[in-house]
């Protein structure tokens, strides 16, 4: 899949896995690697960038003796999983079209 | 290869970045190790599932430096901005991603993207090239200070040791001229001058030998700071 389109999948896709809760990075690529290829690395620079563009905030947890980081949604992630849908289904009439005519 | 290992290989490779960015890479893999570990992994397969750590550190590289390249994450920003909202990307305006929400400044006319992004453009050239000289000016101005207080430095260690051997002389003078009164008849009065001499020759070559260790302490002090800045610059 073309390198672009991926990360900005990867972005929705971990977002709304915090739909729901906050998440931690584990459970967060067992939460989206059903449906979209992740690894720990491809994760990181993923999450950093949601932070950085205020998408999701963090906060430092104990748990079992030793802090997780959990990653919490905001407004503006929301907002994020809104458009992205609405990308999505200009994309779908796109895809169709390349699907019907194109095989 | 063990974690404490895959986690030096890590840092040595993305040694340039700023500490606190080292930090939270480290401490996200240190968590997902965790992880990965209460859920039954060894050690080996998770080193496995990470990845060569030289390949985790230019990934961590490359995302790092194409931040500062204002690129876009999702690949077709125009649609996020314009006609829908303008205010999509709010909460923009710290620092670290100052250049970024420069070249994605909402535009709120439909067909004045183009425009927008050319604008923004060059504001973050300017901005780079006002930085840049910032910069200079900045190294300049630090490297002359710098070099005039190593030199003060060295001139100080440089008088103490004359001073040191300007008292060990005056107490070597006071030794000798105590030899008058020692065999001109007063002989209490000359021995204590004599031993006044032979402290005073004492103190002044503890001071020379003083100051000469000090002088080696800073030469050593000087070349290591000198090393480790030439390795930063080399990195």
């Amino acid at each position: 899949m073309d390198a672009q389109l991926k990360k900005g999948l990867l972005e929705v896709c971990v977002l709304v896995s915090l739909k729901k809760e906050e998440s931690y990075g584990y459970k967060i690529i067992n939460d989206i690697s059903p449906y979209i290829e992740v690894s720990e690395s491809t994760l990181y620079p993923i999450l950093k960038r949601l932070e950085a563009t205020g998408c999701l905030t963090t906060r430092s947890k104990e748990y079992n003796g030793r802090l997780r980081k959990y990653y919490m949604i905001t407004e503006a992630g929301k907002r994020k999983i809104r458009e992205s849908i609405s990308d999505l289904d200009e994309l779908r009439r796109v895809y169709e079209f390349i699907y019907k005519e194109g095989l | 290869m063990t974690k404490y290992e895959w986690d030096r290989e890590l840092k040595k490779n993305i040694h340039r970045l700023p500490d606190d960015e080292i930090k939270r890479v480290l401490e996200y893999y240190d968590e997902l190790f965790e992880d990965y570990i209460e859920r039954g992994k060894s050690e080996r397969e998770i080193i496995a599932e990470f990845g060569n750590p030289c390949d985790v550190a230019d990934k961590i590289l490359a995302d790092y430096d194409g931040e500062l390249k204002s690129d876009d994450p999702f690949g077709h920003p125009p649609r996020f901005r314009g006609d829908k909202s303008g205010t999509v990307f709010e909460g923009h305006d710290d620092n670290k991603t100052d250049v970024k929400s420069n070249a994605k400044e909402p535009v709120s006319e439909n067909g004045g993207e183009d425009i927008g992004g050319a604008k923004a453009e060059v504001k973050d050239d300017n901005a780079r090239t006002l930085a840049l000289v910032a910069f200079i000016v900045i190294n300049i101005v630090t490297g002359f200070a710098m070099f005039f207080i190593l030199a003060a430095v060295w001139i100080v260690l440089g008088a103490l040791v004359i001073s040191g051997i300007a008292v060990a002389g005056g107490g070597v003078a006071a030794f000798v001229v105590s030899f008058g009164p020692l065999f001109g008849g007063g002989a209490a009065s000359g021995l204590a001058q004599m031993g006044m001499g032979v402290a005073t020759v004492g103190v002044g070559i503890a001071i020379v030998l003083g100051s000469v260790a000090l002088m080696r302490l800073y030469a050593k002090g000087t070349k290591k700071v000198a090393q480790w800045f030439s390795k930063g610059v080399a990195k």
